[in-house]
């Protein structure tokens, strides 16, 4: 898929986010969580951006903290040329209609006290004020557009299938007519069946509404299927980004390798070497010094334990961030 | 993937009917429950008989005062003091074949000739009166206080619970006296003085509720729609929390009607004349002294008070089962 360049709808820069560690009655701040630590990357209008990563490393929080659901701790975050962490509370309401987010658990992002109609015209309610006889109208053509049934304006979540129900959650975000929509690992609580199911619904969106998606997933190949570029994130720091064809031909970062090494492929005659990752994840709150991914690497040098790596650019937009890996 | 592109989901799994709410499940699960709908029937007549006696229609003449009668059934000038439960008797008159019927009263008469059962109906009226009032100041405080503590977190929180934590370190019986002396005797201050004081235990729960339910994920969403504070407090998690209080409110309403009696007893709530059931109860003392003991009143005023707060406290339980999320079956 082949994307006129245009200006990035959404310019991640420098994005910090850490949470204290509070000890004691008197609650002391006695270190920080780094849980995104200086991320930085861009989104143009109707791309996806596929961010992978193991549990934990941070994708997530990523996400929330450019829509603001969590307050990053700095960096810039440049969203349609207004930075979303300098504009007061009533301006980031507005901004909220043209970025939203599906959620990864479609049972707990569901308020199971509100009907269809409230949960999915909600942002309707707010943002336009209008008579609920029109939103449940409204209501109606948006869950057909996502595959559902029009009569079921007047359910409840607890009546429908996980499938479903993350049906209605991106009834929800589509709503408002956003531009940018952050897929928080939407598929991964899903059966492989319907998985397939909603990435196509989200794809065939994607190219009736021309939004860009932020796709966040701990399963490479749900990413390779649906991406334009891929940012491979390890506790807290991007360490490859790459378009998706170039990463999956070609990756450079030990851990990237790693990753597709342990993609299962579905042959059951084909032996395939695996090369395992030695060692255990380190916490994000006490880092290894110079390169994070230097306990786990084979390729490690001396350099790599003393100095955080360089960003070394490949051309064609791949960026990989290793001592070992310049040309 | 790309084979078996199938954006049409099976939409037949569900068929099209209206919906059916989580409240509307719970109601379900109650109806099915026998003692909780005999209770409820219960507290609908109790409710049924306080308003009807609040208006006069029924039990009016509870101080209305009885006279002795003649052997003819005539009344005469001498005040009945206490008579002992009857239901009435014929008596036979001078006139042969024209016998007259006495009326008696179904749980006798006080010490100055009036008739129990009808105060112990007035009671009603009152107990619930006290009940509701406090239950609606202590519930509005708890659910705001509470709420705002859970959510906004920080020096809010902070705020609030040393507020409640003073509260509740002043024995409850003490503050209660207090401020009935700062506000006055009388029935509305001791409803108003048993709202203020009894707020502080649905508080910590409503806020527990809150700082559980605002880093769920419905309420992330509801932010990222770009609802306010007081729209997520209100419209997305107390809907989530409310059944605590419809449990709270119906177990706390034993408690009021048990503060009035209590406090009535030692002289804070109705006065003398009027026919709270706490001022029954309060009178017994002297009248289970006499010999032979005077009894029917104070078993008429504890037996209306025990079947409501039975009823109360049995709808209480069964509403827990039946509206807590995670006990559905």
């Amino acid at each position: 898929m082949q994307k006129v360049k245009a200006e990035p709808i959404l310019d991640v820069e420098g994005l910090k986010t850490y949470f204290p560690i509070k000890r004691g009655i008197l609650k002391r701040t006695v270190g920080w969580l780094k849980a995104v630590d200086d991320v930085s990357f861009f989104i143009r209008p109707g791309e996806t951006l596929g961010l992978v990563g193991e549990s934990g490393c941070g994708k997530t929080t990523c996400a929330r903290s450019i829509i603001r659901l969590v307050e990053p701790t700095d960096g810039e975050i440049i969203f349609k040329g207004k930075n979303v962490r300098e504009i007061p509370e009533s301006e980031m309401r507005e901004l909220r209609r043209d970025m939203q987010i599906i959620f990864q658990d479609p049972y707990a992002s569901l308020n199971p006290r509100m009907s269809v109609t409230s949960i999915v015209g909600e942002g309707l309610r707010i943002h336009e004020m209008q008579p609920w006889s029109e939103i449940r109208a409204r209501v109606g053509d948006l869950l057909e557009e996502v595959g559902l049934s029009r009569t079921f304006v007047n359910r409840y979540p607890h009546e429908f299938s996980g499938g479903q129900r993350q049906r209605i959650g991106i009834a929800r975000a589509l709503a408002l007519n956003p531009e940018f929509i952050i897929c928080d690992e939407a598929v991964s609580a899903l059966d492989v069946s319907i998985q397939a199911q909603i990435i196509n619904l989200l794809e065939d969106l994607q190219s009736q509404r021309g939004f860009a998606y932020l796709f966040i997933a701990h399963d490479l190949s749900v990413v390779e299927h649906i991406s334009d570029r891929v940012a491979v994130m390890y506790l807290g720091k991007i360490v490859e980004t790459a378009t998706s064809e170039d990463l999956y031909r070609d990756p450079r970062h030990p851990y990237t390798i790693a990753l597709l090494n342990a993609v299962p492929v579905p042959d059951p005659t084909r032996k395939k070497e695996v090369k395992r990752l030695r060692g255990q994840v380190p916490t994000l709150a006490s880092l290894p010094k110079g390169c994070r991914f230097h306990p786990r690497c084979e390729r490690k040098t001396g350099q790599c334990e003393q100095e955080e790596p360089p960003a070394v650019d490949l051309g064609n937009g791949h960026v990989v961030y290793c001592h070992e890996c310049k040309k | 993937m790309d084979e078996e592109k199938n954006t049409q989901p099976v939409t037949q799994e569900v068929e099209a009917k209206p919906g059916r709410s989580l409240w509307g499940d719970a109601f379900h699960r109650l109806r099915k429950d026998k003692f909780a709908v005999m209770s409820f029937v219960i507290i609908v007549i109790y409710l049924f008989v306080a308003i009807l006696s609040g208006l006069d229609w029924i039990a009016y003449n509870y101080d209305k005062q009885h006279f002795k009668r003649d052997k003819n059934g005539k009344e005469t000038t001498e005040l009945d003091d206490y008579s002992k439960p009857s239901l009435g008797h014929w008596r036979k008159t001078d006139v042969p074949g024209r016998d007259v019927y006495i009326p008696g009263h179904l749980l006798g008469t006080d010490v100055q000739g009036r008739d129990v059962f009808q105060r112990v109906v007035q009671g009603t009226w009152i107990s619930l009166y006290v009940a509701l009032i406090m239950s609606m100041i202590y519930i509005v405080i708890a659910v705001f206080l509470g709420a705002l503590a859970g959510y906004f977190g920080g020096w809010v929180d902070d705020l609030i619970q040393w507020f409640y934590q003073t509260t509740a370190s002043i024995p409850g019986l003490l503050l209660i006296i207090a401020l009935t002396f700062v506000l006055g005797k009388g029935l509305g201050n001791v409803a108003i003085a048993l709202g203020v004081v009894g707020w502080v235990g649905l508080c910590r729960l409503m806020r527990a509720e809150f700082l559980k339910h605002k880093g769920r994920d419905y309420v992330l969403a509801a932010r990222a729609q770009g609802a306010g504070s007081f729209r997520i407090m209100f419209r997305h998690i107390l809907p989530n929390t409310f059944h605590i209080v419809i449990i709270s409110f119906s177990l706390g309403f034993v408690n009021a009607i048990m503060g009035e009696v209590t406090l009535t007893f030692i002289g804070l709530g109705a006065k003398p004349e009027q026919p709270s059931w706490g001022r029954m109860i309060s009178d017994a003392r002297a009248e289970l002294a006499r010999d032979p003991a005077v009894w029917w009143p104070i078993v008429g005023a504890t037996t209306g008070m025990f079947i409501v707060c039975l009823a109360f406290n049995i709808l209480g339980d069964a509403l827990r089962d039946a509206l807590d999320p995670k006990l559905k079956e």
